[in-house]
């Protein structure tokens, strides 16, 4: 799991609403006085800002209602989401209010804006179903629920609040990771963490057929069929776990695969860390733990140009208790290393191709796809589609 | 060239009918439709062209406690700088009439710092809320605190008695506008000698868009009965409302003529941002026989529509010639004279 330092607090929570004669004003605002001056004995001393000064962004234009509003004022940082409904039973034909959550400038608020979204949205449905804000205005029911949402965002990171027999409020904080990119057949996951343990009875059950096959050795496509399930619910699957930090892609490893240094070779020589854990992960079972230098040596003599079977042949000796799956592995996942791939370009072709398999071939080429890509694609091995490829004119090999 | 731009304040109490007055005049809206509009948010910027050579920059300003706050201490010089019109509406029903002046005192406070040649408009309005016989009495109550305290700022303030529901909202704003107008005494000139050459009763000049008058001429020798003095506005309004219904109707209002007992009208366009109006009275026939009431046509078929025939294409024509003119007129540098 990527590292989660926990959800920044709400320092103040506050209901603002456009009042047909005094304009824009708070309504209620929990901790007492945070916003505006309160004579609460409770209250703060000096609110955290000077609500004057932001209070035309609190009740904004029409063009900017029914959006996520996130304004920055000194130290602090305001998230809304301000509404405006239209309706001629109200003064002015319209209804404007607005739940804010601040918070301190440097807060990581991603978790907080769905939150702060359906919690304005689900208002919006009250009032316009019951008039439940403009009727109420400020009953002790709505005053106790701003309260609750305060307090148990705070303290549970989850607040669920019944309002009446239909409506309740139910919020849950939730870390918001980056998209995982796009998973291709020919991509190996391997798992960091023990699938096996946190998985349950309600997992999805095409997740539970793949979990066991992911070995770090098997390929998207692999795992789909030995696991008899669909191969675009497999991928999802495998994106599903990418995103929560459960497995991360590397290619298939092969011997006829080829790996040189990246730029960023210096960590495993600076970084202890990166050191150390390279130590124990590439060591064999039973073997003794090599030096670091050893393996910052090993790492730098791969380079483009040799295959892994042919460096294994060279450095045989050097190579005693070091699982070489592990090792390439490691380098790939820490960005030591890289993969080289093979991109056969054909010049001319010279005969048209009747053979559908050969067709299929011909389009991948054509479309600039390296060895892997294609022979997964095709499920025939390297030197199978290189002949074939050679059929139809001359093959360049492009290394990159 | 640059044409002329004039910064106009449209300010008073929430729900004074500033935006109100705004969509009418402006927006084409009905004094019906008005019933639709929200509350102004902050302030509402709206840029207008108005003949060819000025831009009117109608800021509306909420009129709600939190913005005022506003406009007189951090925004001050943001909303007081470079004004060439302060509208100052005053709602006849507010309860605080007290309070509305003493925001009227603070905007001429403001203005004299920072636009001291701004001039100054105050409409009483929402008057059809007043019986009738009493309305000279509210607004002349009114205006008298009003010219006193712009005394005290050697302000001279205009005051208007104004109602979404008649003519009088036109005449208001025509005056505005008209003010602002660089070369108004210029279009006054022209239209003068139009109407002499023409031999018309009366000519008005209209603004496109918002019908209101810019300029009118009337010949001092035409028949008594044109004495009501509201009928400038009382045209703008019925018009504008006629070009509304031609448009519901999907039909774009090009020119209108109404034949009436003693005269007739000529309603056309005059440039692409005016249109001119024509009233010309029935000449007896140049044959000799009488011009009866009812237009009875005494000497046969034929010769009374020739007649209208021949008025309506001289008119025209006039127009026409005229028109290079007045495009002059409007295109022109503001400084020039």
């Amino acid at each position: 799991m990527a590292d989660f330092g926990g959800f920044p607090q709400i320092l103040s929570l506050f209901y603002a609403t456009f009042h047909p004669t005094e304009g824009t004003k708070v309504l209620y605002q929990v901790p007492p006085g945070s916003v505006v001056k309160s004579t609460d004995p409770s209250a703060f001393n000096t609110p955290l800002f000077d609500f004057e000064s932001i209070n035309s962004y609190i009740i904004p234009k029409p063009q900017l209602c029914n959006k996520l509003l996130t304004l920055r004022v000194n130290n602090y940082r305001i998230v809304s989401h301000p509404v405006h409904i239209w309706g001629s039973s109200y003064a002015r034909n319209s209804f404007l209010f607005n739940f804010c959550f601040v918070f301190h400038k440097d807060a990581d608020i991603s978790a907080y804006n769905p939150v702060v979204r359906k919690l304005s949205k689900m208002f919006q449905a009250l009032e316009e179903q019951n008039k439940f804000l403009s009727s109420a205005q400020m009953s002790e029911g709505l005053k106790s629920i701003v309260d609750q949402v305060y307090e148990d965002l705070n303290n549970y990171c989850e607040c669920f609040i019944p309002i009446d027999e239909a409506n309740s409020i139910n919020i849950k904080l939730f870390p918001l990771h980056h998209p995982p990119p796009r998973i291709k057949a020919f991509h190996v996951p391997i798992s960091t963490v023990q699938l096996k343990a946190v998985m349950d009875v309600n997992w999805d059950p095409t997740m539970e057929k793949i979990v066991e096959f992911i070995d770090g050795i098997n390929s998207v496509r692999k795992i789909a069929e030995l696991a008899d399930t669909d191969y675009k619910l497999t991928r999802k699957c495998i994106q599903h776990l990418m995103y929560y930090g459960c497995v991360i892609v590397v290619d298939i490893f092969q011997f006829s695969n080829s790996y040189a240094c990246t730029a960023d070779i210096s960590t495993l020589a600076n970084d202890r860390h990166v050191g150390e854990e390279c130590q124990s992960y590439v060591a064999s079972p039973g073997a003794n733990k090599r030096n670091v230098c050893d393996l910052l040596e090993l790492y730098c003599s791969l380079h483009n140009g040799q295959t892994v079977k042919e460096w294994y042949i060279a450095n045989r000796e050097h190579l005693r208790g070091i699982d070489i799956r592990r090792f390439i592995s490691f380098g790939i996942i820490k960005g030591i290393i890289y993969r080289v791939n093979v991109f056969p370009v054909l010049e001319d072709i010279n005969v048209a191709a009747t053979d559908p398999l050969d067709k299929r071939l011909l389009r991948l080429t054509k479309n600039i796809k390296h060895f892997d890509d294609i022979c997964t694609d095709t499920q025939t091995s390297r030197v199978q589609s290189l002949q074939s490829l050679e059929k139809y004119g001359e093959v360049v090999l492009i290394r990159a | 060239m640059a044409g002329a731009r004039r910064k106009l304040l449209l300010m008073g109490r929430s729900g004074s009918g500033k935006s109100s007055m705004r969509s009418i005049i402006f927006s084409n809206y009905s004094a019906f439709d008005t019933r639709r509009l929200g509350a102004t948010i902050d302030v509402e910027h709206s840029h207008l062209r108005f003949l060819g050579n000025m831009t009117l920059n109608l800021w509306d300003c909420g009129g709600q406690d939190a913005y005022m706050d506003h406009y007189f201490s951090t925004q001050r010089d943001n909303i007081f700088r470079m004004v060439e019109a302060l509208i100052f509406v005053f709602d006849v029903e507010s309860k605080e009439l007290r309070k509305d002046i003493e925001t009227f005192v603070l905007c001429l406070r403001n203005l004299y710092e920072f636009s001291p040649s701004s001039k100054i408009f105050a409409l009483v309005h929402k008057m059809d809320l007043v019986i009738l016989e009493k309305r000279q009495d509210v607004y002349r109550a009114l205006m008298k605190s009003l010219e006193d305290t712009s005394a005290m700022f050697s302000f001279q303030v205009q005051g208007f008695a104004t109602t979404i529901w008649d003519e009088s909202l036109y005449k208001a704003w025509s005056s505005i506008v008209c003010s602002l107008i660089p070369n108004v005494a210029l279009f006054q000139k022209h239209l003068q000698t139009f109407a002499d050459i023409s031999e018309a009763d009366e000519v008005i000049l209209f603004e496109k868009t918002t019908f209101l008058v810019i300029s009118h001429v009337t010949n001092p020798r035409s028949p008594g009965f044109r004495s009501d003095s509201t009928r400038f506005e009382k045209i703008s309004n019925i018009i504008k409302q006629y070009k509304q219904s031609c448009s519901k109707l999907r039909a774009q209002f090009q020119s209108l003529s109404i034949r009436g007992t003693d005269s007739t009208s000529y309603l056309d366009t005059m440039t692409s941002n005016t249109m001119i109006m024509v009233i010309m009275s029935h000449k007896p026939d140049i044959r000799g026989s009488s011009n009866l009431p009812g237009g009875n046509d005494i000497n046969g078929d034929g010769d009374e529509s020739l007649a209208d025939e021949a008025e309506n294409n001289i008119i025209l024509a006039n127009i026409k010639i005229a028109r290079k003119m007045f495009e002059k007129i409007e295109m022109m540098n503001p400084d020039d004279r």
